[in-house]
């Protein structure tokens, strides 16, 4: 699909907010429009980054999973970390990357919790290695249009002021 | 419900209200956005009454039908009756209805306060840059009188469930982690290890079980250009609890994304807890105050997630919602992360 669909969502925003916000008199009205282009924006966004974040962030998870398993105590928790370090994307559609993914996530929580519980070196390596991909866990989730919701909001404020 | 709908329910539930009433105006209506928890109008009235016209601005606040947090009108009523009339600025409460066959759902009104901001990034812009820390200093003030009102000499004795100090801490927490298991549409193992942490954590017991306004913070108090206060606003969450709560929720880095060590955007982080501490007679230990921090973010994201699944499940299709709870749930997830960064 040419022109890609962010592209047109960046577009279609930014002729909302420059031409049709301005003309709009209701409050609630120009606040939903500002708020609605934002979250194409938003859309945007995600739309380039959504399978790739998903595939890179269940690589990195199986790869924890893989490494634990020498650390786990619980042979149930254990076997179903082994299990969730062999699954595999098999349907590429976001719908499946997205399961596949939360079904993982599922899986490190239950993991971190265990290895909080546990003493020794390996298991601190452990939980700062979990830290260390909850970092890009984060990171991954980063939206970069808030400063620019930020400064829009504040000009409407200071808009009403002068009013 | 439309604003058109909403002016001439009202009407009829004033001229119920007021039978003596020859002429029930409504005009200058606004829909005031930004709320997540209630519909909130602002308005002119008009009335005759008894051969007297009465012109008033209310707002009117009215319960959503699926609102992101857990609460009745009836709470923020009740503080406003409290609180009315006293060294905590509130406006004046003027009628709850709570039968939902008159709007809907449960409402009150409330006089308007005018010729204020509540906007809080506008500390960062001329001419409210300029009086910032006034404002802050009044506001932290502010918040340790409430810590220190007694409940049963502002009529809110029986009204609201009073924990033991050592209940405190786990009540909230309890509370929050019960709405995040609800209402989460995707994992969130920071918050996980975050609720993990505080219960292996605990702080002490409350020093005193007070009054917790709940949503202490920039955007739910009117300013003014002079830097005064004219009224704390948002009671919904209003509880009996630990006063280490209102103060750590004030600091959150969510209402000071771009200065975190300024409380709001008003006041330096170190000068506005002693002015809490001095005012209040509280002692907010470092260490116990972190515990509340970190819970902060916690109870943010439960508020935050559950904006988000109002809006993903069709209940709540307002646009203010969908990007208050993405925006805020991105920004308080790294706020998280960072602290507990610092604790594990």
């Amino acid at each position: 699909m040419r022109p890609q669909a962010d592209q047109i969502l960046r577009t279609t925003a930014t002729t909302l907010i420059t031409q049709f916000l301005p003309g709009i008199e209701k409050d609630h009205e120009k606040t939903d429009l500002g708020l609605s282009a934002l979250l194409m924006m938003v859309v945007s966004e995600e739309f380039d980054r959504a399978a790739h974040r998903r595939i890179e962030e269940n690589h990195a998870l199986r790869r924890i999973f893989a490494g634990s398993l020498s650390v786990i105590k619980d042979d149930d928790l254990k076997r179903r970390v082994e299990r969730a370090s062999e699954k595999t994307e098999n349907n590429y559609h976001m719908s499946a990357l997205d399961r596949l993914n939360c079904e993982l996530q599922e899986v490190l929580i239950e993991l971190h919790t265990h290895i909080e519980g546990l003493a020794g070196e390996d298991a601190r390596n452990m939980n700062e290695a979990i830290w260390t991909e909850l970092e890009n866990w984060t990171k991954r989730r980063e939206f970069t249009i808030w400063e620019m919701a930020f400064a829009m909001l504040t000009k409407a404020a200071t808009r009403d002021e002068g009013e | 419900m439309t604003e058109e709908e909403m002016v001439e329910r009202f009407k009829v539930y004033l001229s119920h209200q007021m039978p003596d009433a020859t002429n029930i105006g409504i005009d200058s209506v606004r829909s005031i956005v930004g709320g997540a928890s209630r519909q909130t109008f602002s308005m002119k009235l008009n009335i005759t009454y008894r051969d007297a016209e009465v012109l008033k601005r209310v707002i009117l606040r009215r319960e959503f039908e699926s609102g992101i947090i857990d609460t009745r009108v009836r709470t923020e009523w009740d503080a406003y009756r409290a609180f009315f009339n006293t060294s905590v600025p509130v406006p004046e409460p003027l009628w709850i209805e709570e039968d939902p066959e008159w709007m809907g759902t449960p409402f009150f009104a409330m006089e308007e306060i005018v010729g204020c901001q509540d906007f809080f990034r506008l500390f960062l812009e001329p001419p409210y840059n300029a009086v910032r820390e006034k404002v802050g200093e009044r506001f932290c003030e502010i918040m340790g009188t409430i810590a220190t009102t007694d409940p049963a000499a502002v009529g809110l004795e029986g009204k609201l469930d009073k924990p033991t100090p050592d209940e405190c801490w786990r009540r909230e927490l309890d509370y929050w982690e019960a709405d995040i298991n609800r209402d989460e549409l995707e994992p969130h193992p920071v918050l996980r290890a975050a609720i993990r942490w505080l219960r292996r954590n605990p702080p002490p017991p409350a020093q005193t079980v007070g009054i917790v306004h709940g949503d202490m913070r920039g955007g739910n108090f009117m300013f003014n250009r002079d830097g005064e206060i004219k009224g704390i606003l948002d009671w919904e969450m209003m509880h009996l609890g630990d006063p280490l709560e209102d103060l750590a929720w004030s600091l959150n880095r969510l209402f000071s994304w771009e200065d975190h060590d300024r409380l709001g955007l008003m006041l330096p982080r170190g000068r506005a807890i002693r002015i809490w501490e001095d005012v209040s007679g509280f002692k907010a230990d470092p260490e116990v105050l972190l515990w509340w921090e970190i819970f902060s973010s916690v109870k943010g994201m439960a508020i935050w997630i559950s904006m988000n699944e109002v809006y993903a499940t069709g209940k709540n299709s307002n646009t203010v919602i969908c990007f208050g709870g993405m925006f805020a749930s991105d920004l308080q997830g790294r706020i998280l992360l960072k602290q507990m960064r610092e604790v594990s």
